[in-house]
């Protein structure tokens, strides 16, 4: 679809042209319309370069099918595309060109044709071209997708208690003879709804993913680099890493019971980023955000972390309800990571990818959660047991296994997928 | 060696013990890919093709170059086929495919991959190199050709080829010690090969050539 934006934009573009090359015209008309034409193929050139890094040499063509079904199962009913870049985060980007369409003068038909069949805002999901290397890290576009549906998510914040934030902020602010003003409460707001935003968008990769969600968040963490992850944007890494870690822990059994059940591992916030940064005391952390963002924006991100920690139950409930009462069959529950983990961990140490559930004759695909799950599973815990092949040169057995695991976990997305959409076809 | 009835291959195929299971996946229509009473499963045309274009390459020479052996995943050009989407192959065409299936057989089992015969009778040859070993785990590549005079649009998903299943024996006709000692589980899901020889035959060849 977004090809045929780009071409109902030339085709508009030729149709000045051709109107341009009208000897009847005058020539101040003809120049202005060759000029527009120009404008418009600079807005089809830059649609085009949107859209680099989605075709199949840059993304693997396999992952798009599962992709889509968690935004169906969402109830995302947006377009939308998924592109891999070398940028360093992932990206939920929204493009409404609806503006454009309707202001442009005599529009081609396959200009209108294109822009109705849109469910806009157009949606573009980017993955950074580092999480390629392995197939798990995927999980996290389930947080990108929780971005598209977090005004579903619904939280009434002044149920809880925010005097401790005031006083801390007071506080902070007074021993910078700063006096709290009105333009503090609006940045307070805008900050904490960022922070909100982003805890929406946790909740939904954990309900779509389980710890696979845990396990790509903390590892994209990790390679981020030094810093805390706190800012005006996003409350600290090591909050967010264990909110999730929290309702993972929920339940009977919990995901970490099926998880330690199975692998033998416990599941801790730092299985998969033991060396991301831990968070320094308030006030240390305070001086060290003071020098990045001024005073004021650092005594507001210091002074909300209690009041975002009491918060986080209340979203992950609430997106928990969203979702049960969209689709409930695309939450990831621990009885699904005991199916998984059961049938697939100890075949895939065997090189059989996790494609399909095979019981008593019955037969079903594996959910692309499940097979993100099984795979960190092997990653984290069973690494060793994946057998290498003979004449690999010393030392880079660790790294011949990680690719082996990687092209098994994406041939199970593949096949898992065909049987799937073989089903389908009733 | 003794070839698998199909009631033989479902057994293997729901084989709890993983040592004894036989790994065809997906079957996307069971009953009709392993049917009753037959010897065979049939597998289906893959998603992932690869072509070598004749017009770029004057001979292919693994020794052509003075400084390294020649790469052959160089010489592909890879088409991926969603479902619902189809791929000329015209007469005296040759290309690479894989099988949907993705295949792994145990130790005590080697096997066969067999073109079918509707497709052979409109000159498909599926192809060249058949036998499996015991311990092969990987999506089974295709050589296609076309040795008739009309093109053929195949379609991923379409039945092409079919699988026989062996005992692999010793002498006395018990189950091989040898090949359950000796196979090496290599799953591979790359259909384009990596080289031609292997490093010490590709050295000494290079030395007779550089004489």
């Amino acid at each position: 679809m977004w090809l045929d934006l780009m071409s109902g934009l030339i085709d508009t573009g030729k149709g000045y042209l051709a109107k341009a090359a009208d000897p009847a015209l005058p020539t101040a008309d003809a120049s202005l319309l060759v000029t527009d034409s120009e404008m418009i193929g600079n807005h089809a050139y830059d649609l085009l370069q949107k859209m680099d890094g989605s075709d199949a040499g840059h993304i693997p063509h396999q992952i798009v099918g599962p992709f889509q079904r968690w935004v169906n199962g969402l109830g995302i009913s947006n377009t939308i595309f998924f592109r891999a870049d070398h940028v360093a985060n992932y990206e939920l980007a929204r493009f409404d060109l609806r503006s454009l369409v309707q202001n442009v003068n005599d529009a081609s038909q396959s200009l209108i044709d294109a822009a109705n069949a849109v469910e806009w805002p157009f949606l573009r999901v980017t993955v950074p071209s580092q999480a390629m290397g392995m197939l798990p890290h995927f999980a996290i576009v389930g947080h990108e997708l929780g971005h598209a549906i977090q005004n579903e998510i619904k939280v009434d914040l002044t149920k809880i208690d925010s005097s401790d934030f005031a006083n801390n902020l007071v506080t902070r602010l007074s021993d910078e003879k700063i006096s709290l003003s009105a333009n503090h409460t609006i940045m307070s707001q805008k900050i904490l709804a960022s922070w909100v935003n982003e805890m929406k968008s946790d909740a939904v990769g954990c309900l779509l993913a389980g710890p696979a969600f845990m396990f790509a968040l903390s590892a994209f963490f990790e390679l981020s680099g030094g810093a805390y992850g706190i800012g005006p944007s996003h409350p600290p890494s090591e909050m967010r890493r264990r909110l999730v870690l929290d309702r993972l822990t929920q339940g009977t059994p919990s995901h970490a019971d099926v998880f330690k059940q199975q692998t033998g591992a416990t599941l801790t916030a730092d299985i998969n980023s033991p060396h991301l940064k831990s968070l320094p005391p308030p006030d240390a952390l305070y001086a060290e955000l003071r020098t990045r963002h001024g005073p004021e924006t650092a005594a507001i991100c210091v002074a909300l972390m209690p009041f975002a920690e009491r918060v986080a139950p209340l979203i992950f409930d609430e997106a928990e309800k969203v979702l049960r009462a969209v689709k409930p069959n695309v939450i990831y529950d621990a009885v699904h990571l005991q199916e998984d983990l059961s049938d697939h961990l100890e075949p895939l140490l065997h090189l059989i990818p996790p494609i399909e559930h095979r019981q008593a004759g019955n037969v079903k695909a594996t959910s692309l959660a499940g097979i993100l799950n099984v795979g960190w599973a092997g990653l984290l815990t069973q690494l060793d047991k994946i057998p290498a092949p003979a004449g690999i040169t010393p030392g880079s057995e660790l790294t011949v296994k990680m690719e082996k695991l990687h092209e098994l976990l994406l041939k199970a997305v593949e096949l898992s997928e065909a049987r799937m959409v073989w089903e389908e076809q009733v | 060696m003794t070839v698998l009835s199909s009631e033989a291959i479902r057994e293997r195929l729901n084989a709890t013990d993983l040592s004894q299971r036989l790994i065809v996946s997906p079957l996307l229509d069971e009953a009709s890919q392993a049917k009753a009473g037959q010897a065979a499963i049939d597998v289906r045309l893959g998603f992932d093709f690869a072509l070598v274009s004749p017009s770029q390459h004057g001979s292919i020479d693994e020794f052509a170059n003075d400084e390294a052996p020649l790469s052959l995943s160089s010489l592909y050009r890879r088409e991926f086929v969603p479902f619902g989407r189809n791929i000329v192959i015209h007469p005296h065409q040759f290309l690479l495919a894989q099988t949907l299936e993705y295949l792994r057989l145990p130790t005590d089992l080697m096997a066969y991959v067999v073109g079918r015969s509707t497709w052979g009778r409109l000159g498909l040859i599926v192809a060249t190199a058949v036998g499996i070993h015991p311990g092969f785990a990987g999506s089974l590549t295709l050589e296609l050709r076309n040795l008739g005079e009309t093109p053929l649009t195949l379609y991923p998903g379409q039945t092409v080829a079919q699988l026989f299943f062996h005992r692999v024996e010793n002498s006395k006709g018990e189950p091989s010690a040898e090949a359950a000692a000796l196979a090496q589980y290599t799953g591979t899901v790359d259909m384009v090969p990596r080289r031609l020889s292997d490093p010490e035959t590709s050295r000494k060849l290079r030395k007779l050539i550089d004489g």
